[in-house]
């Protein structure tokens, strides 16, 4: 009788914490699978069609990079209930505060307008003009934030996110060769270290880190009100939310890695156009890799434009948060709505370079990474902020590695611009 | 100049105005910041910086050579 009480107890706790749990959820897993953006999503497939499932590896590794970094937003926004604009300003002062600001809001605009392309070029296929799917998307997300609750929000938000597992049955269904997956599991640079490879190398850092995600995650963590005490439900999220991520851009790199890679790599210009390739051979799968292309640009649109709304809102001292209304944050949402509009004419631009311009603002996000992780471990490393929930010596290395590899790599790459000869 | 025209240039000197007093009145509220930075540390923060902005310049090179 007591073994079941205390089995029934032991139940009743966990079904509470798992409520708990739920009642949680959201920045992280938000923050990650909206990392797989339009230009995420454009990268894997690119780099399945060029290098077919030998850096599986390299993608892989990201998960962990992704989650040391993220998880240390959650705890900072905890602990402060600031988000990270204005804890750069009150820690840094306002000389490294407007850098951190201006740096943060050309990069967010130039990867917002890629998620526009990203989107315009998907319902393209279906045969919408690109003006519609700007209007419509703009509505769409007008929408979503108006309802004046950070919840309801979320919940749709997680629905989008729902939508972005599309490539994972799309890829079982093309039936890749599992032992050729599998080689691709071991690390190895089979193409060698060309310009070309650091090139996409550092796009998929690019995609799976980027400085908005830290903006963004921790704004989010102070918006829904999460305190010291949730730190743990956090962590979890941004777990789970990595693993996510990580499963979406392996399912993309064999989809596109079995349909296109052929022997000496094949480029593609765009995720729409490789949907747009594999659709003569394979309908269902082609039209999941679109619709999956607009998912994941639209969630990329919501959380990039709210990510530059809710630091502009942070230091300009605007009302900010998702909970208030229109005519409780008028400022707020207007700078969120003049961003897409933004975007969305740039994109409507004849003659622009969509697809390359893309791929460049992965790549310019990731170089400028390292300048908002070394303001992340100081902050994370204060005593004064973070007493007891302050970075370990573990953590500190880890993220002093991540920094040095992402200077290492973008170095290379630069090199083998001025000096292609050299990376031949 | 009409009284409509004198009437919008003094609302943009106004607009102007008012942002350049929003910066003003940010940069008086953090003038102090709550970390305290050592000369060396300021120095690599913007010696890391000044790296990474021409880093991008370059990516911005390589971008015009592949457009053009």
């Amino acid at each position: 009788m007591e073994f079941w009480a205390s089995l029934f107890y032991k139940y009743r706790r966990l079904l509470k914490w798992f409520s708990l749990y739920l009642a949680l959820a959201g920045p992280g897993i938000i923050v990650m699978i909206a990392d797989n953006d339009a230009g995420g999503i454009t990268t894997y497939a690119a780099t399945g069609a060029k290098f077919g499932f030998s850096f599986l590896w390299f993608v892989i590794l990201l998960g962990p990079i992704a989650y040391v970094v993220q998880e240390m937003t959650v705890r900072l926004g905890a602990v402060t209930k600031r988000g990270h604009a204005e804890a750069i300003f009150d820690a840094f002062g306002p000389f490294w505060g407007w850098f951190s600001l201006i740096d943060l809001g050309i990069v967010n605009f130039l990867t917002l307008v890629t998620e526009f392309i990203g989107m315009t070029a998907a319902l393209r296929i279906f045969g919408v003009p690109p003006f519609l799917t700007v209007i419509g998307v703009s509505a769409l997300m007008i929408a979503i934030v108006m309802h004046g609750r950070y919840w309801t929000w979320e919940k749709i938000v997680l629905l989008f996110c729902g939508m972005n597992l599309i490539y994972i049955p799309a890829a079982l269904i093309v039936r890749p060769d599992y032992s050729q997956v599998m080689s691709g599991l071991m690390p190895a640079f089979p193409y060698g270290f060309t310009g070309e490879v650091f090139f996409f190398l550092m796009a998929n850092i690019g995609t799976t880190i980027a400085p908005w995600m830290v903006f963004f995650q921790q704004s989010s963590v102070v918006d829904k009100g999460m305190t010291e005490k949730d730190i743990l439900f956090g962590k979890l999220d941004t777990a789970i939310g990595a693993l996510f991520t990580i499963v979406v851009a392996v399912f993309c790199i064999i989809l596109t890695g079995t349909l296109l890679f052929k022997p000496g790599g094949t480029d593609i210009e765009s995720a729409a156009d490789a949907a747009r390739a594999i659709m003569g051979g394979q309908p269902l799968v082609g039209t999941a890799l679109a619709v999956g292309l607009f998912d994941a640009g639209l969630l990329g649109a919501i959380c990039i434009s709210l990510a530059s709304s809710w630091a502009m809102g942070e230091v300009l001292g605007w009302a900010h948060s998702i909970n208030n209304k229109l005519s409780e944050a008028p400022m707020f949402y207007a700078f969120y709505f003049l961003s897409l509009l933004g975007a969305g004419i740039i994109v409507l631009l004849p003659g622009a370079p969509l697809v390359l311009i893309t791929l460049f603002v992965q790549v310019i996000a990731v170089t400028l990474l390292p300048a908002a992780l070394v303001f992340l471990i100081v902050l994370l490393n204060s005593e004064e902020l973070m007493g007891k929930y302050k970075n370990t010596l573990f953590q500190n290395i880890l993220g002093f590695l991540i920094i040095f590899m992402i200077i290492i790599l973008s170095t290379l790459y630069a090199l083998s611009v001025l000096f292609p000869e050299v990376f031949l | 100049m009409s009284a409509d025209e004198e009437c919008e240039g003094q609302a943009k000197k106004n607009w102007v105005e008012g942002w350049i007093g929003k910066v003003k009145e940010i940069n008086q509220k953090y003038s102090q910041p709550r970390l305290h930075m050592t000369p060396l540390v300021k120095a690599s923060l913007l010696a890391l910086r000044i790296y990474l902005i021409l880093l991008v310049l370059i990516l911005v090179y390589k971008f015009y050579l592949v457009v053009r």
